[in-house]
């Protein structure tokens, strides 16, 4: 009776070997990150990545007397501070002819950050005052372009507070005044 | 010798002067004693209010003009006529060689009709004062008793006033331009060596003899508009007493009751802050010349200035006055430390496409700072003490709101400012806007920024230049000065008069019941 349970026992180890053999070299791959996983998380990246919404932004007119409202496509995305970083990354590159960009040349977007009171933060780099060409017209239609470019295309943000090179200054130029959060303003738009 | 100068002196001493005050000048003037009216050189006047002056050999009549406005006199007659409307005077012109003779009341009652400027004549004193001024009549009587002097003080209008003890003096300072008073006179007591009007010209500073000890201020009271004081002087040696700080000339409120006097205080343009926008290291907007925007508003700055103290006689600061950076919000705080009654803020224009031209007005927009702009809750009074003594209602204001209860004013003076300009010059296609500007959220008064053209179009580049059109911009902003201060403070007045004439009716009907 002795042998025979000597034989169950292993029995039992070797069934416990071959399972814990099979976890580890057939069953584990699905679970410890190897590239065979990455690659589809890759692959569910890229399917968002090249999700695109139709966005409004808004560039100096042909006449320059007034912003532009015009549709562009923007990258998708399902955070409200990431799309709100698509969206300006749109608006700050190349304007789309035959409009001129309200933005002066080489700024570039630092950081965005969205409270929850549905305030928005934009950072600029140093280059929206350093290249901006000055006068009021001009400001209004950075300013303006930027606020209304977030606020209209996401309706949870209700206003911009734009900061530069990562702190809050007066004005960008002179005049408008940057200190508070601007509401979307359409008056400059034809 | 001697005794011919002495003699030549007090025959000039005698000679009549009229003294005319205006907020940037002080003028003495001739007057000429025919019969017992008063007359003035009217060459005098001329100069002093740029007035020209044409004969008509034919008619015998006399055309003084002021800009596009004129008063005729007739030979003989006292009528004369102020753009168009019959004016009395107490007598008619009379000729002095090349010179005219007119009665010192053709300044207040024509004078002041062609210039737009209010103009106040008091006889007794041969005072004439210019514009805004706050001159208010102080009378000294000096009594002594027993060893002690005592000056009574009445003065006219009731005027906020501070004592204090300087070495050797004590100075009575009221919050005004000027004094018209009787000082100096000499003293009867041997505690006061002299009274003499302190160098701010506000001030009435009395010399202390050495058996001078203590003063006490007391027996403050108004008598209809005016109102009286005693300063009572004491030698070394008398009772201890306790000398008194200022008294201020009106009531501390209570918390609970509504400041009538601030309610009743009629809108006046007395001060006038003019920004030249940008400078020193801000160069603003630049043009393919190389022009910049910060040398044109000085130009244009220094232009107005100089025509609006001399033309409408009221008292003209700028924010800066040579190429130095200042900060928008130290602008702001300039008028408002300065109780400026208006702000207007020069600025050039640009655009990245050089065909947009035209001038463009603005005043605030308050929206982004949320309900807490509405007027009505803007204002919060403190009563705190002073500095010498004394207390004073202190008005808190939020930078933020500051513009808040002026944005209808504001409204308004944009508005005029657009037609004034739209007249002399070429207007954008929008010509009156609102928008957050720093400069005008922060300012405690009516507020407007004119951008004057775009540096950015050549044409307008090259007429930003000249003097010729600094000075069209300079006249049509001059004349929406004239136009908002006629307008406002007629309206203020009546508004004032309405509600004094409200709360006293009111107060009538509660002591009744």
């Amino acid at each position: 009776m002795k042998l025979p349970r000597d034989y169950l026992f292993g029995f039992l180890v070797a069934i416990l070997g071959i399972v814990l053999a099979w976890l580890l070299f057939i069953a584990s791959p699905e679970d410890s990150g190897n590239e065979t996983e990455i690659d589809i998380t890759e692959s569910t990246e890229s399917d968002e990545s090249t999700k695109q919404i139709t966005a409004i932004l808004y560039y100096i007119s042909e006449n320059g007397l007034a912003l532009a409202a015009v549709e562009r496509e923007v990258t998708h995305s399902d955070q409200v501070d990431a799309q709100a970083r698509h969206i300006l990354e749109e608006q700050l590159s190349l304007a789309p002819d035959p409009y001129i960009s309200a933005v002066p040349e080489g700024t570039k977007l630092k950081a965005v950050y969205v409270t929850n009171k549905g305030e928005a933060f934009v950072d600029l780099s140093t280059e929206a005052t350093a290249n901006h060409p000055g006068g009021s017209l001009n400001e209004l239609f950075t300013i303006y372009a930027l606020v209304n470019a977030i606020t209209s295309n996401l309706p949870s943000i209700t206003a911009v507070q734009i900061l530069v090179g990562g702190k809050e200054v007066d004005t960008l130029a002179g005049h408008v005044d940057l200190r508070h959060p601007l509401q979307r303003n359409l008056s400059w738009v034809q | 010798m001697c005794l011919q100068l002495a003699a030549v002196q007090a025959f000039q001493a005698q000679e009549p002067k009229l003294k005319l005050l205006s907020h940037d000048n002080t003028y003495i003037i001739s007057l000429k004693l025919v019969g017992a009216q008063e007359m003035v050189s009217l060459n005098d006047i001329s100069e002093i209010f740029q007035l020209t002056v044409h004969e008509d050999p034919v008619t015998k009549a006399l055309t003084v003009n002021y800009l596009d406005r004129s008063i005729v006199l007739t030979a003989g007659q006292s009528l004369v006529s102020v753009n168009g409307n019959l004016v009395s005077l107490p007598s008619h012109a009379i000729r002095n060689d090349s010179d005219w003779l007119v009665p010192v009341e053709f300044l207040n009652r024509a004078v002041s009709r062609i210039h737009d400027l209010d103009i106040e004549l008091r006889k007794t004193s041969r005072l004439v004062i210019i514009g805004d001024l706050h001159v208010p009549r102080v009378a000294v009587n000096l009594s002594t008793i027993g060893d002690e002097a005592r000056l009574a003080f009445e003065v006219t209008p009731t005027t906020p006033h501070t004592v204090s003890e300087e070495e050797g003096r004590l100075v009575v300072k009221f919050e005004a331009h000027e004094l018209d008073t009787d000082l100096p006179f000499s003293s009867s007591s041997d505690l006061i060596e002299s009274f003499q009007i302190a160098d701010q010209s506000n001030a009435i500073a009395i010399g202390l003899t050495s058996r001078y000890g203590s003063f006490r201020s007391s027996g403050f009271r108004t008598r209809g508009t005016a109102s009286q004081f005693v300063l009572e002087i004491l030698p070394t040696g008398a009772d201890t007493l306790t000398t008194t700080g200022p008294i201020p000339s009106t009531e501390i409120p209570r918390a609970n009751v509504p400041l009538l006097k601030n309610l009743a205080q009629p809108y006046r343009v007395r001060t006038i802050v003019i920004d030249p926008g940008h400078g020193g290291q801000d160069h603003g907007t630049v043009g393919s010349s190389e022009l910049d925007e910060k040398t044109i508003t000085l130009s244009v700055a220094n232009r107005l200035k100089r025509t609006l103290e001399s033309q409408l006689g009221v008292r003209v600061l700028l924010t800066r006055t040579g190429d130095q950076t200042v900060r928008l919000d130290e602008r702001s705080a300039f008028a408002n430390n300065s109780k400026a009654d208006l702000l207007l803020s020069l600025h050039v224009n640009s655009s990245v496409r050089p065909s947009v031209t035209g001038v463009e007005v603005f005043y605030a927009s308050l929206k982004q700072y949320g309900p807490e702009t509405d007027a009505a809750n803007v204002v919060e009074s403190q009563i705190l003490p002073v500095f010498g003594g004394g207390m004073r209602v202190i008005e808190l204001t939020r930078w933020e709101t500051a513009q808040a209860r002026h944005l209808e004013k504001s409204e308004r003076l944009g508005r005029i400012l657009e037609n004034q300009l739209r007249s002399q010059v070429e207007m954008s296609v929008r010509p009156v806007q609102q928008a957050p500007f720093r400069i005008l959220v922060g300012a405690n008064m009516p507020a407007a920024l004119i951008e004057m053209g775009f540096i950015s179009n050549s044409l307008e580049e090259q007429r930003l230049a000249s003097s010729t059109y600094q000075n069209t911009i300079v006249r049509a902003l001059m004349r929406s000065v004239v136009q908002f201060r006629r307008e406002i403070e007629r309206e203020s007045r009546t508004a004032s008069r309405d509600l004094i004439a409200a709360v006293s009716s009111k107060l009538n009907h509660t002591r009744q019941q």
